[in-house]
């Protein structure tokens, strides 16, 4: 045999096969998109920062439920435990602050996108724009929703309270309903009116705030939207077939009808009429610590049920609570009496003073933003947490120290040459 | 990057093009040579001894009756040489002459350390070891499973290596276990395993619950304990294993070596050798040690007067072990064969859970000339697991057997309910994997002169894996009611390898004396392609239909990932002197995964061994060798890890969208490793101890990180190469024969390894930080703080601590008024998750030549445990030791005493620290051998009978059924967390030839 040859034949396929090693060594990922491929694909893009920013409204009204008074935890994990009993340290719920500042930049990475693809002019008066405008202002809203810092502009940018915060979402909101308006998009331009007079009543701009409110058209909603592979977490983990990790905490209890397997409504705080804002139901079980007997929610009564973001309920509130700021106590109860109405319940009298005022404000609010995660933000804002944890005489949940918000990022702080990585520096609000 | 991989490839062509030049063809006159090697002291025939005629290419291995057969021997005169572990090498000189038939044969010398036994891993082509500058160490399967039936290649490692750890973590028959070698000193020290080949072909190893993989967060089948694809492996067809413990030893491994290699050879015929059968079988059964904590539930009563169940009563149950294999090889003067086939079933103690698995292997070899030979291996394998729901899933039986309450027992749920799935409904639950695999490869090797070889390998290691769960309609499962489930997927799995090698020895090259040695050079290449899939149909209307296709809502995911390296080495080494051995190498390699600012990697490696002069050594000392070695292996960065991509995400109603994805990186590297090696292989009082000692400094360097940004840059972070891991550790294998006699002899094994690993530092974007240090009361078990340890860090990493660190909260005191136990104020090191020190004793005896005995005993300390299991058993009130401080009255209600209370509200608020330090029976096994007049009778040779149990106690402090339980069957040893122990394992086995 002639090896001589058949070795030089062989050194040449070798050969062959080195030189085109470079090629041999490109591999691609099909389940990913490269940033030229997006550029086909503006609705896409739009959806997902719009839908992005939908989807962590469920874990804040898990978790402020649980560090608010609306729920407690009856399962094993020790997360929902330490919310439960405000026993939890400064650094664990700043990832909600990440989420919407990592998305809030993806959205103006997006708009640069639009505007070099569609141009400035097409992109400030198209519906994609309108969407990446309302999510950029949500995610800068969320980002301070129970956090009580952020930052506002790409790294490196300083951190804001979330006050300051709020007025720039406001701002944000502002951009959104131009281009909304420009689009012809109703829709998200209502949203965004909702967003500004949240952003702004927060802050205490009442008057700017129920400018905004009022053209929120009646019975409008903006809410997030579940489907095939985002599931309503309220439901998948404080539920009956569901997980029952949590449940509605125990003052609440004698409110609802202790009648097992029937679905029935937290009774009314002034009348004892059953509420139907708040569906509720002693779901029979002993939740999942087996211990607890378990007080559901049904709210959400599938995975899919959406949870409201931006409604015109909630702009009412808004009006009825600038009125209590003005003393028009007549004015706020009349408001409140129509959302009440609504459901079929009695009115309310007009109270004789500003504590029964607030009473029956935070009460109506308690009713109408049912495990929407308003309720620990409003504790907070009006100073309550304290005073009303102790109200339990609880050793477990005692209302002195304990967290009225979260904290800013952990990550941002670290990670981010315009803020100073000192603890002592960082806010963390407790009562 | 393009000019290194094409001028590497030139290169090596060129080498190839010209390296097979000096073809010649050889003929002569011939004769045979055979004879028949025994054990001196015994007269025991010795079965596969490496017989070879020296400084020629003929070479064989001896039959179970020790004889070997060369055919065809040109006339001359020859040296025949024996080797074979465990004894000394013998040399004889035969004289061939025309068709005659010489006889030689062997007693050998029993000897502990034997330097002339040939290696072929990690050295480019076979060489003897006394040559090599690094440990490398091996197991002779055979020589275990002929007294000692072994059903999984984990066993075959266990406790006999040091520095190799092959464990068992949970009770789930078909369950990943863990392997890993010395230890871990890399930040993605969970998913770290070695890499294997077989027969040359690099092999799946996956042993994760991949249906979470697969996308669909539905399907966590099984609580984390996926299916371990090295159980595919039958230890009946593997002849010995090599293990290469680091990148001293592996740099010829390239990008995928720096966790170690381990090479599994399969059985091979012999020429020359008339067909031989062994067939095995063996029944048994697996039995869960029955010290699950629940022993007192029975002493209480449920709501309504029901008796609680006690696991340990009513879920462990005996399982049924059953194997069968049967095997042929042989060979004439051209072909050897080695065909096998087996069938095992193994049935776990909680059911339902069981493997079976079938094995099929034809190894063919066909030496077409004197310089020529071919070698194909097949091995196809089907593996059915029923996994055992079980492990942080709250569809597991054994989660919600053990974390129910006996004071809410009723007659349906007999355990108390669980997390709020029924035990019954758990084991109602259908899960399966049912893998196809098959591993072969092609291998040419040609010899064109004694002194060239080449060597030719082709190989493919194909795994599909069907994954199935279906949960019943009707019964009631957490997060899906009772509308019923039902998940299928696929994994598809493909390595391909190719590989080629090379090797020159010269002799006074030049004339020159110290130019002797050999030069080898070669190349491999990898692709490895995988995907998941995975549908999922949720709700429906009735029982009967359990299609996808039937349910009310549906979803699907799927998942790919591709790979593709290649790499050129060169090595020589120079045989210095006939002690000296110096071996330099290098090997470069380009990955697909490599950013593409980066080009080649190349790993260097030295290696020296200095076989000390005899005459220079006391009288007790028989042999020292003294090695050292410094070498660089890799780990290649995730597959994708380099491009900046946007996933697809499903946003409000169903609607397509994108999010942003990997930030990529074009500068990523390999992580590399560097590891310096020293050690002394000692042979003691005429060789018959002999002892192994191994010290190793390694530094992993570029270690790739998930390095954290500011939210506020658009992203969390990427994969950079930024760290610095230390990592030491000692071993030692002590090897002799306590006693040494006709009838009697005792063999004994000891290793020992101590492990060491150090975070050094965590680059340019580490943070100073401080850490607080607290102190622990030996009386009160309470913590104090201490001072701050001011030190850097990043992303919760921090420089200073070894891998793996347990960190948390802890108790300070304890306040009986308000029945509160006080925590620290900060998050801190509470000690090591892995073991420090490790060791083991295997002890053989040999009476009378007819019964052997063994048994394995096994060791560590130094990891500790986060004792989740535990706490999450107290809070339900379902663990004994809350329920010795209960008492129940006659109206149900129960209390607990203040001491009960104190247990209560600290597992409420820790997990407590338990220690896993233990030691275990691990192995224990009886061999008779049958007389061979009565096996003679019956047309059979060599029969031995073995009753053998495994796994059979281990005695612990550590408030737990096993310290060696982790929930997710990993390297992730933090918290056993809901995996029942690995059962206790029995077996009756027979193995006859004939």
């Amino acid at each position: 045999m002639n090896w001589k040859k058949k070795g030089r034949v062989l050194g040449v396929a070798l050969l062959s096969v080195s030189l085109g090693a470079c090629d041999i060594l490109t591999v691609n990922d099909p389940g990913r998109y490269t940033g030229p491929d997006l550029d086909d694909a503006l609705q896409a893009v739009a959806d997902g920062v719009e839908g992005r920013s939908q989807l962590y409204v469920q874990y804040f009204a898990a978790y402020t439920a649980l560090l608010g008074d609306e729920y407690q935890h009856t399962g094993t994990w020790s997360g929902f435990d330490a919310l439960d009993h405000g026993n939890f340290l400064k650094e664990w719920y700043g990832f909600f602050a990440d989420y919407h500042t990592s998305n809030r930049v993806f959205s103006e990475q997006s708009w640069e996108r639009f505007e070099r693809v569609l141009g400035a002019a097409e992109a400030a008066s198209s519906t994609v724009g309108a969407q990446v405008k309302l999510a950029r202002a949500t995610y800068t809203l969320l980002s301070v929703w129970h956090n009580c810092e952020a930052v506002a502009e790409p790294a490196p940018s300083p951190s804001l309270s979330d006050t300051e915060i709020r007025k720039i979402a406001a701002q944000r909101f502002s951009d959104a309903i131009d281009v909304a308006q420009a689009a012809g998009a109703s829709f998200h331009g209502n949203a965004a009116r909702a967003g500004k007079a949240i952003a702004l009543y927060l802050t205490g701009d009442y008057a700017g705030a129920v400018a905004e409110a009022a053209q929120v058209p009646d019975g409008y909603v903006y809410g997030q939207i579940f489907n095939q592979v985002y599931r309503n977490y309220v439901v998948v983990v404080t539920t009956k077939g569901h997980n029952e990790a949590a449940g509605l905490m125990y003052w609440l209890w004698p409110r609802i009808d202790k009648t097992e397997d029937t679905h029935t409504y937290i009774r009314d705080w002034a009348t004892n009429e059953h509420d139907m804002r708040m569906p509720a139901w002693f779901d029979g079980e002993i939740a999942t610590d087996n211990i607890t007997p378990h007080y559901s929610q049904y709210k959400y009564d599938t995975d899919m049920t959406l949870i409201p973001m931006y409604h015109s309920d909630h702009m009412k509130l808004i009006e009825a609570e600038a009125m209590v700021m003005n003393g028009d106590y007549a004015g706020a109860t009349a408001v409140l009496n129509g959302l009440r109405a609504a459901v079929g319940l009695a009115a309310l009298e007009v109270p004789d003073n500003e504590e029964m005022m607030m009473e029956a404000l935070l009460n109506e609010r308690f009713a109408e933003l049912f495990m929407e995660g308003y309720r620990a933000t409003d504790l907070h804002r009006f100073g309550l947490v304290r005073e009303r944890f102790d109200s339990f005489n609880d050793p477990e949940r005692p209302g002195e120290g304990r967290p009225t918000k979260f904290a800013g990022s952990n990550r941002e702080t670290r990670y981010n040459d315009m803020i100073e990585d000192d603890d002592a520096l960082r806010c963390w609000p407790q009562s | 990057m393009s000019n290194r991989y094409c001028i590497s490839g030139v290169i090596a062509a060129l080498v190839l093009a010209f390296s097979v030049a000096g073809a010649t063809n050889l003929a002569a006159q011939t004769g045979t040579v055979t004879g028949v090697v025994t054990d001196a002291t015994t007269g025991q025939p010795l079965n596969d001894a490496a017989v070879n005629l020296v400084d020629t290419e003929v070479t064989g291995l001896t039959a179970t009756n020790g004889r070997y057969l060369f055919n065809s021997v040109p006339v001359g005169v020859y040296t025949v040489r024996v080797v074979i572990l465990g004894y000394a090498t013998q040399e004889k000189e035969v004289t061939v002459t025309p068709g005659a038939s010489q006889e030689v044969d062997f007693q050998l010398e029993i000897s502990a350390i034997n330097l002339d036994e040939i290696v072929a891993t990690g050295v480019a082509g076979a060489v003897e070891r006394r040559k090599v500058g690094v440990s490398l160490p091996s197991v002779k399967v055979e020589e275990l499973t002929e007294t000692m039936p072994v059903d999984n290649f984990s066993q075959i490692l266990e406790g006999r290596i040091p520095g190799v750890r092959s464990i068992g973590t949970n009770g789930s028959i078909g369950g990943g276990r863990q392997l890993r070698i010395r230890g871990v000193d890399t930040f993605g020290y969970t998913s770290v395993r070695p890499v294997v080949y077989i027969d040359g072909v690099r092999v799946d190893t996956n042993k994760y619950d991949w249906g979470w993989m697969a996308g669909v967060s539905c399907c966590f089948f099984s609580g984390g304990a996926g299916e371990d694809r090295l159980g595919d492996l039958n230890p009946e067809e593997i002849d010995r294993i090599e293990v290469l413990k680091g990148p001293a030893a592996a740099t010829l491994f390239g990008s995928e070596a720096a966790a170690g290699v381990i090479q599994v050879f399969t059985k091979r015929g012999r020429s020359n050798t008339p067909s031989s059968f062994t067939l095995n079988t063996s029944v048994g059964m697996n039995r869960l040690r029955a010290n699950l904590p629940t022993k007192l539930r029975p002493n209480f009563r449920g709501p309504d007067g029901y008796i609680p169940w006690d696991p340990n009563e009513t879920l462990i149950e005996n399982g049924l072990v059953n194997t069968y294999d049967l095997s042929a090889s042989g060979g004439g003067e051209d072909v050897t064969y080695f065909v096998s086939a087996g069938l095992s079933y193994e049935e776990g103690s909680i059911k339902p859970n069981d493997a079976t698995r079938g094995n099929i292997r034809v190894n063919l070899n066909w030496t077409a000339s004197e310089n020529l030979s071919l070698g194909l291996t097949s091995g196809y394998v089907r593996n059915k697991i029923w996994a055992l729901q079980t492990g942080n899933n709250w569809l597991g039986i054994y989660t919600n057997a053990m974390l129910s309450n006996p004071f809410n027992a009723t007659e349906e749920e007999p355990y108390g309910g669980g997390l709020d799935v029924n035990v019954a409904n758990s084991q109602a639950i259908k899960t399966f994997s049912d893998a196809d695999r098959w591993t072969g490869s092609v291998t040419l090797n040609y010899t064109p002169m004694p002194n060239f070889t080449h060597r030719f390998t082709f190989g493919l290691d194909a795994v599909n894996d069907q994954k199935t769960r279906h949960l019943p309609w009707g019964r009631y499962y957490t997060y899906l009611g009772e509308r019923g489930e039902k998940n299928i997927g696929y994994r598809s799995a493909r390595k391909f390898t190719s590989d080629f090698l090379s090797s020159y020895d010269y002799d006074n090259l030049f004339g020159m004396d110290f130019l002797t040695g050999s030069l080898s050079f070669g190349g491999q290449g990898y692709w490895d392609v995988g995907s998941n899939s995975m549908a999922t149909g949720k709700g429906y209307a009735a029982d009967g239909v359990t299609t996808v296709r039937g349910a009310a809502e549906t979803i699907g995911d799927e998942t790919f990932t591709e790979e593709i390296n290649l790499g050129f080495f060169l090595q020589n080494r120079f045989d210095l002197t006939d002690d000296l051995f110096l071996t330099t190498a290098v090997r470069a390699d380009g990955n697909s995964a490599f950013g593409d600012n980066y080009g080649f990697q190349v790993y260097p490696k030295v290696d020296v061994a200095y076989n000390i002069p005899q005459s220079v050594l006391p009288e007790m000392v028989s042999s020292l060798k003294y090695r050292a070695a410094v070498g660089m292996a890799g780990k290649a960065p995730g597959a994708f890890a380099k491009f900046q991509t946007f996933f697809p995400i499903t946003v409000l109603d169903d609607k397509p969208g994108v999010a942003p994805a990997g930030a990529g990186n074009q500068d990523i590297e390999p992580e590399n490793k560097r590891e310096v090696e020293t050690g002394l292989d000692i042979g003691l009082f005429s060789n018959r101890v002999g002892m192994e000692l191994t010290y190793y400094d390694a530094r992993t360097i570029n270690a790739l990180f998930y390095l954290p940004k500011a939210a506020s840059t658009g992203t969390y972070g990427r994969t950079e190469n930024c760290c610095v891991w230390l990592n030491r550790g000692f071993e030692a294998a002590v090897t002799g024969s306590v006693i040494e006699s006709p009838s009697f002899r005792w063999n004994m094994n000891l290793t020992y390894e101590w492990n060491y690993n150090r975070l050094h530092d965590l680059g340019d974007a580490a943070v100073d930080d401080s850490v607080p240090m607290y102190t622990r009361d030996d009386v009160t078990g309470f913590w104090e703080f201490s001072h701050w340890r001011y030190t850097k860090q990043l992303s919760g990493w921090f420089v200073g601590e070894s891998i793996g660190n347990l960190w948390g909260r802890y108790v300070t005191s304890w306040d009986p008024e308000a029945s509160v136990h006080n925590l620290t104020d900060h998050y801190f090191n509470l000690g090591l998750r892995f073991p420090t020190h490790m060791g083991s004793i295997n002890n053989t005896f040999q009476i009378m030549n007819d019964l052997t005995v063994r048994f394995q005993l096994r060791g560590e300390t130094g990891a500790h445990m986060q004792n989740a299991d535990r706490a999450y058993g107290i809070r339900q009130y379902g663990y004994d030791e809350l329920l010795g401080e209960a008492t129940q009255t006659e109206n149900g209600a129960f209390e607990l005493t203040a001491a009960g209370d104190s247990i209560l509200d600290f597992h409420r608020k820790v997990w407590a620290l338990d220690s896993r330090a233990h030691i275990r029976l691990q192995e224990v096994s009886l061999a008779y051998t049958v007389p061979e007049t009565i096996s003679g009778r019956l047309g059979l040779q060599r029969t031995t009978v073995m009753l053998s149990g495994y796994n059979l106690h281990w005695w612990d402090g550590c408030n737990c059924q096993d310290p060696n339980a982790s929930y997710h069957a990993s390297d992730f040893d933090g918290f056993p967390f809901l995996s029942p122990s690995q059962p206790r394992k029995v077996q009756l086995s027979v193995r006859t030839r004939f």
